[in-house]
């Protein structure tokens, strides 16, 4: 079953950009607002692995929209973040927040 | 409106059977949002087979565990990192591999040839090998030009007595020169067996007279070798052993008989040649008159044995002749069938070998 554990950067992003999009997460949104907002152009193939061992870590969930012409008769499958998931990113958060801690005035410095 | 449904059948098939609807919609949904042209095909194409091979890489079988090809690429590591890491234990067990498939092969090529699929010859069941025998039989050997001469000017119990004996030829004139595995049969050689020229023609009774000997027939393999296959080639001078040979014919596929021959020529006896009987060194073979048994031919070759050793004593005495089945043993002690020394050699031996290679290759 899932664990609370921490997550890798681009597992939390994609995470957060499933909880941005609300309804409308399925993976070519995701993608989109990955490139707009954090100025990722990933791959679609990595994107899909890392929707499923997401889902597979329980740090996700999946539905199907019902078929549609314009998708050749195809379903959408819509994301949802699961209170694990929800859990797992709290974890990281503060995990990186303790690690950012102290470190305001070296970090403003380099900028 | 639709992308190219090859590249959409690639997505699909590549892709785990849960995943599919869900990828193969989304890319034709970004298909459809791009401007239409060639270039959306193109786009398409190229991320349908990035994704089918990222993807068709990780996918995974319904139950638990890694899927066929991620599984087939970490043995392959396994074993290569093996392999450099004990390269004398590699080689043994390349070389044990390589021997038990070449022996695989060759036996299993020798019951294809003997069992599964015997003579392809026309009339085989009529065809015989007459052995020159010593010591009262006991032993076998081939048979000498003047002898062999005698016997087919003769014998009425067999029609087309054929000889052949080795030539060592050797192809020059053309890229690097080549030793063939040659044979020169008398005319009727390819009669008897049955078999027709691919193309061309094969020996006339003319071309047995030495002066008139510079012609060849061709295996396929050897034409399509060293010719390209080039049907122009009949007719064509070629060197030979230094000497200029024209091509009168090309053999049919897979005919190769005897000892996997890839060049046959006549047989011209000059006139020391036509008189030497010391000299045993051709193969004789004959295919029974009709109605006649081996029984029969024996009969006839056991009187004629005699005559020639009445005739020349220095040399024919104590010798007869045998006739045998190419089905039959070739002598008492031994028990591989003469058929054995045609068929497996004209069919087993070059599959054989060349399984054993591809075996030895692949191991």
């Amino acid at each position: 079953m899932a664990h609370t554990s921490h997550l890798g950067e681009f597992e939390q992003m994609v995470l957060l950009a499933v909880l941005r999009l609300r309804d409308d997460a399925y993976a070519v949104p995701i993608r989109e607002e990955l490139a707009q907002r954090a100025g990722r152009r990933i791959a679609r193939g990595a994107l899909y692995t890392t929707l499923e061992r997401l889902e597979a870590k329980g740090y996700l969930r999946s539905t199907f929209s019902e078929p549609t012409a314009e998708r050749g008769g195809r379903s959408r499958r819509y994301f949802l973040v699961t209170a694990y998931g929800l859990a797992a990113l709290r974890t990281s958060r503060e995990a990186l927040r303790r690690m950012y801690e102290g470190l305001d005035r070296l970090l403003g410095e380099n900028r | 409106l639709t992308p190219p449904r090859w590249a959409e059948r690639l997505l699909s098939t590549a892709v785990d059977p849960s995943w599919r609807d869900s990828i193969a919609g989304d890319l034709r949904e970004e298909y459809l949002a791009r401007p239409a042209g060639r270039w959306r095909d193109v786009w398409y194409c190229f991320e349908a087979m990035r994704l089918a091979v990222r993807l068709g890489l990780r996918r995974r079988p319904a139950r638990n565990g890694e899927g066929f090809v991620t599984s087939f690429l970490s043995d392959l590591k396994y074993a290569l990192r093996n392999v450099i890491r004990q390269p004398g234990y590699s080689l043994v067990v390349a070389v044990t591999l390589a021997l038990g498939l070449g022996l695989n092969a060759a036996v299993f090529g020798m019951i294809d040839a003997l069992i599964l699929r015997p003579f392809q010859f026309r009339d085989y069941q009529r065809l015989v090998i007459l052995w020159g025998t010593t010591r009262g039989g006991a032993e076998f050997e081939t048979v000498s030009p003047a002898n062999f001469l005698d016997l087919r000017r003769q014998a009425r119990s067999v029609e087309r007595i054929t000889a052949w004996g080795w030539w060592d030829a050797t192809l020059t004139g053309r890229e690097e020169p080549e030793r063939l595995q040659g044979f020169r049969v008398s005319p009727g050689f390819f009669e008897l067996l049955g078999i027709a020229p691919a193309l061309g023609r094969t020996f006339t009774e003319d071309e047995a007279r030495p002066g008139h000997d510079r012609t060849v027939v061709l295996s396929d393999g050897l034409w399509k070798r060293r010719f390209g296959g080039d049907p122009g080639v009949v007719g064509r001078d070629i060197l030979v052993d230094g000497s200029q040979y024209r091509v009168v014919g090309i053999a049919p596929p897979h005919f190769q008989f005897p000892m996997g021959a890839e060049v046959w020529g006549p047989l011209a006896f000059s006139p020391q040649h036509a008189f030497e009987r010391e000299a045993r060194m051709l193969t004789v073979a004959a295919k029974l008159a009709p109605g006649r048994t081996p029984e029969d031919a024996q009969a006839e070759m056991t009187l004629l044995a005699r005559s020639l050793e009445r005739q020349y004593p220095e040399v024919n005495r104590g010798r007869g002749v045998a006739v045998r089945w190419w089905r039959a043993p070739i002598s008492p002690g031994c028990c591989w069938p003469a058929r054995w020394t045609a068929s497996a050699n004209w069919r087993c031996a070059p599959r054989s070998a060349r399984a054993a290679r591809a075996s030895c290759g692949n191991s």
